[in-house]
């Protein structure tokens, strides 16, 4: 290869890891939900949509300052995530997969319909604190906005590592995923920590929606493409490891990339599709997954 | 301390407890014996909150405590050790001794508490860094209980600690069990092995198909062949 | 004794129906049976075998698109192109089925999903065959001469035999050893390979009939609309296609048939629903920019999904179970010990 080629391999690399760091954060909150709950939450890019769609009100209609505004919608998206646990998940917990499956799909229905009525199908532009404008780093010219979504995405990552290894909130968060039972006993509020749990998740949609929004424009069906390489991403990094949520959003973001150049653009999503399909059918915990052993 | 009257529990359309009736004074270990199926761990559930009773109430130093959510059941001084140990495998020894003491509204004597555990069971200080799940049988169950004095429990709910485990280790944790009562806990104590149980405890029940049998000191029960016979299999 | 009778009325009503009716209802009717077809093979891998599927819509396009593709290219008769598309989509749910041998729950649903995607797009890249954006047109069956029946009451009559066919032996099919072994399947994986029940046969089993169901009502389709084109068969199908299921109820043969009928219903009420809702918006001072009628059914149907899940999980179908129920511990003659026992939920 020769260095034109390499150089131009490891920018599609780092812009793909700036797309693979937004479908991280989705795929971690998925995971986050599922491994405390068993629940997959199909309205996870719907709520991400949403809570932006309220940035985007804030910054917009009312001409807020970008950060209250940030601030204000990441509020906004844990009391959605709370209140949608507790009022509309909480009461099919216990009821067959099919069940759960489907509220958060009607979820999805409720979220899409409601901003395509409220801000119509028009695309928005979303702004940000980095618009355009490119950097030298290294030898590659990196647009500022992919570094930005990267930096944003790492940093928000470390944060939630952080927070569910050093803290009691957070160590007790992950009692409650392993063994709800053991967790009741030790006197843990495990309903009250499952709605935390879907808080957070709504909270880092939020911010994925937030950070992908400059990018691909923000309107109803945005984050559809989005939730779909999220879910390949947790499915490869294995659902039931958030570490693996996080390696696999980004090697599906670098993925893309290289094979989008390749591909045609229309087939990506059966792309995506072959991926999940091979990957489950290979390896069904994924690559950091832990094999779920059910109980008789 | 601690008192059931007339409960009756069950799992959906099975009742496993029928009009069952005890009582454990406090300073003593009691224990709950009988075969499989008997109805022992659901007793312990009724009581830690995990299942609420169909009839029958359950006071905790007089006060009613069978309508409590388990998190308030264990800020009043009750801790249950699970059948099968449940420990959070994936976190460390010491994220789950830390755990046991989430209720705690004393949060200062907390690191007094845990050095207190340590001494116990000095190998959970050696493992402090290691994840639970890699634990042995033992290992785990001398942590389940830590956990569990973790919450300063005036009343512990003990099923099944020998469950599994080698004789030697048996014997150890029955001697801890032996001391922690000495130190002032309360122990109600479900076991299948009677013979075991008779040693550490003051008084025992005996249920057998969800009713309670036989009850009475657990010297008077040790004696008597005809009832060890019938009642408890040895 | 009773139910042999409505059913016999109902039958005959159905079938006189199309000679009475206008053509728009004749036009809805047939999407009913359409979408009875469809409901009974998702029920048959969801309701009945506890498979859950998110890309029946997938099948329903491969049904259409291989109905009109061999109509147009190979000018077969309308029943064998019928045919075909279902045969199509049975294959590949047949393929499908392989794969979903290790997937349960939620994996199987993501996987579903992804095929509910994938299938629009790659309808859309493969423009020589499916016509691309622009779609595919099929000229329509003629009815036979001398029947003196329009075009779309003879529309009508294909699809309702078809859907009774179905119908028909769909209840067989429960009812016999297979149907057993897949409610076995559902209820529990491990108990029922235990007692010799081979997993992979009856998996792959479930997937191949459900799509080939749903295959044959999309061949349908096509030949109804006498049109097709990709943006019929996208994701919200899918969602749509479970919506009446759940509806309706699962595992239930009546439920698929009257989930079908209120799917197809239900959009055309909702519009004066919508245009009332935004009148009401306008009342209390506020307006919605894209008040776009079609975009709100989705809430309305989300919403619908969350309450049945919530409060009547069997459908409705199982409304009129609890009031049977209800009639046989309340009424004139109350049977002997029906859930009399203390401690025992009736």
């Amino acid at each position: 290869m020769t260095e034109g080629q390499l150089l131009s391999l490891a920018q599609q690399v780092v812009s793909g890891l700036s797309a693979g760091s937004i479908y991280a954060l989705l795929a971690l909150a998925l995971v986050l939900i599922y491994q405390s709950t068993d629940v997959v939450n199909f309205a996870q890019g719907e709520m991400a949509m949403f809570t932006t769609f309220i940035a985007y009100t804030l910054l917009t209609w009312y001409g807020v300052p970008f950060l209250p505004a940030v601030a204000l919608t990441l509020v906004f998206a844990f009391l959605l995530g709370y209140l949608v646990e507790r009022v509309v998940v909480r009461p099919v917990e216990e009821a067959p997969v099919l069940s759960v499956v489907i509220v958060t799909l009607g979820l999805y229905s409720i979220f899409n319909s409601v901003a395509g009525w409220v801000w119509g199908y028009v695309p928005k532009g979303f702004p940000s604190p980095i618009s355009g404008g490119t950097v030298w780093f290294l030898g590659l010219t990196v647009g500022l906005l992919d570094l930005w979504i990267l930096g944003c995405g790492l940093v928000i990552m470390v944060l939630l590592h952080l927070f569910l290894r050093r803290t009691t909130l957070g160590t007790a968060m992950r009692a409650v995923a392993h063994n709800r039972t053991a967790a009741r006993l030790v006197g843990i509020p495990v309903g009250r920590m499952l709605s935390l749990g879907w808080g957070f998740s709504a909270m880092l949609g939020a911010i994925a929606g937030m950070l992908a929004a400059p990018k691909i424009f923000l309107e109803p069906n945005m984050m559809a493409g989005v939730l779909l390489y999220a879910f390949a991403g947790a499915v490869l990094g294995g659902l039931s490891s958030p570490f693996g949520a996080i390696a696999g959003g980004l090697l599906v973001g670098v993925i893309e990339n290289l094979l989008g150049a390749l591909v045609a653009t229309e087939l990506k999503s059966g792309l995506a599709f072959f991926m999940i399909l091979a990957m489950l059918v290979v390896r069904p915990q994924g690559l950091f997954g832990t094999v779920h052993r059910r109980k008789v | 301390m601690l008192r059931l009257e007339g409960v009756s529990a069950g799992y959906g359309r099975i009742q496993v407890l029928r009009d069952v009736s005890l009582e454990v004074s406090a300073g003593s270990i009691v224990a709950l014996l009988g075969a499989n199926g008997a109805g022992k761990t659901t007793t312990l559930r009724v009581i830690s909150g995990l299942i609420r009773p169909l009839s029958g109430a359950v006071y905790f130093d007089d006060r009613r405590i069978d309508r409590l959510p388990p998190e308030a059941i264990v800020r009043l001084g009750v801790a249950h050790v699970p059948e099968g140990r449940q420990v959070f495998a994936e976190l460390t020894v010491g994220e789950n001794l830390i755990l046991g003491a989430y209720c705690r509204r004393d949060r200062r004597r907390i690191p007094a508490d845990l050095e207190r555990v340590f001494e116990l069971f000095p190998v959970l200080r050696e493992r402090r860094k290691q994840l639970a799940g890699t634990l042995s049988g033992g290992e785990q169950q001398m942590l389940a209980i830590g956990r569990a004095l973790m919450a300063r429990p005036r009343l512990l709910l003990l099923d099944e600690p020998s469950l599994g485990l080698a004789p030697m280790v048996v014997r150890e944790i029955f001697r801890t069990i032996r001391q922690i009562n000495a130190d002032g806990t309360t122990v109600l104590l479900v076991e299948q092995d009677a013979n075991l149980a008779l040693q550490v405890a003051h008084a025992a029940y005996v249920l057998q198909t969800g009713q309670v049998v036989l009850a009475g000191p657990a010297a008077e029960l040790r004696r008597n062949e005809a009832i060890r016979k019938s009642y408890l299999g040895y | 004794m009773v139910g042999r009778i409505l059913l016999t009325v109902l039958v005959i009503c159905l079938l006189t129906a199309p000679l009475f009716i206008n053509q728009f209802a004749n036009f809805v009717l047939s999407r009913m049976a359409i979408y009875t077809v469809v409901a009974l093979g998702l029920n048959l891998l969801t309701g009945y075998s506890g498979q859950i599927s998110l890309g029946h819509g997938a099948f329903f396009a491969i049904g259409a698109y291989g109905a009109a593709i061999v109509a147009n290219r190979l000018g077969l008769p309308w029943p064998l192109c019928i045919l075909t598309g279902g045969l199509a989509a049975g294959l590949a749910g047949y393929l499908l089925g392989w794969p979903s041998l290790r997937l349960t729950g939620p994996y199987l649903a993501i996987a579903t999903l992804a095929l509910a995607v994938a299938v629009p797009q790659a309808l859309l890249k493969f423009e020589d065959l499916t016509g691309g954006v622009q779609g595919l047109k099929l000229s329509q069956p003629q009815p036979p001469l001398g029947l003196g029946l329009a075009q779309d009451q003879w529309l009508a009559y294909i699809c309702l035999v078809t859907a009774m066919i179905m119908v028909w032996l769909t209840v067989n099919l429960v009812r016999s050893r297979i149907g057993r072994a897949l409610i076995a399947l559902r209820d529990s994986e491990i108990a029922a390979q235990a007692v010799g029940v081979s997993l992979a046969r009856f998996k792959t089993l479930a997937f191949a009939t459900s799509a080939f169901y749903t295959g044959l009502a999309g061949g349908l389709l096509a030949y109804l609309l006498g049109y097709i084109a990709p943006d019929a068969f996208t994701l919200v199908v899918s969602i749509e296609f479970l919506t009446m299921v759940v509806i309706g109820g699962l595992a239930s043969v009546a439920g698929s048939i009257i989930g079908a009928a209120i799917i197809v219903v239900l959009p055309l009420l909702s519009s004066n629903l919508t245009d009332y809702l935004a009148r009401l918006l306008n009342l209390v001072g506020l307006s919605a920019i894209g008040a776009t009628t079609k975009g709100l059914i989705w809430a309305i149907y989300g919403v619908i999904l969350i309450l049945v899940m919530v409060f009547l999980p069997g459908g409705l179908v199982s409304l009129y179970h609890k009031a049977k129920n209800l009639w046989a511990r309340t009424g004139p003659v109350k049977k002997a010990g029906a859930g009399d026992r203390p401690g025992e939920r009736g």
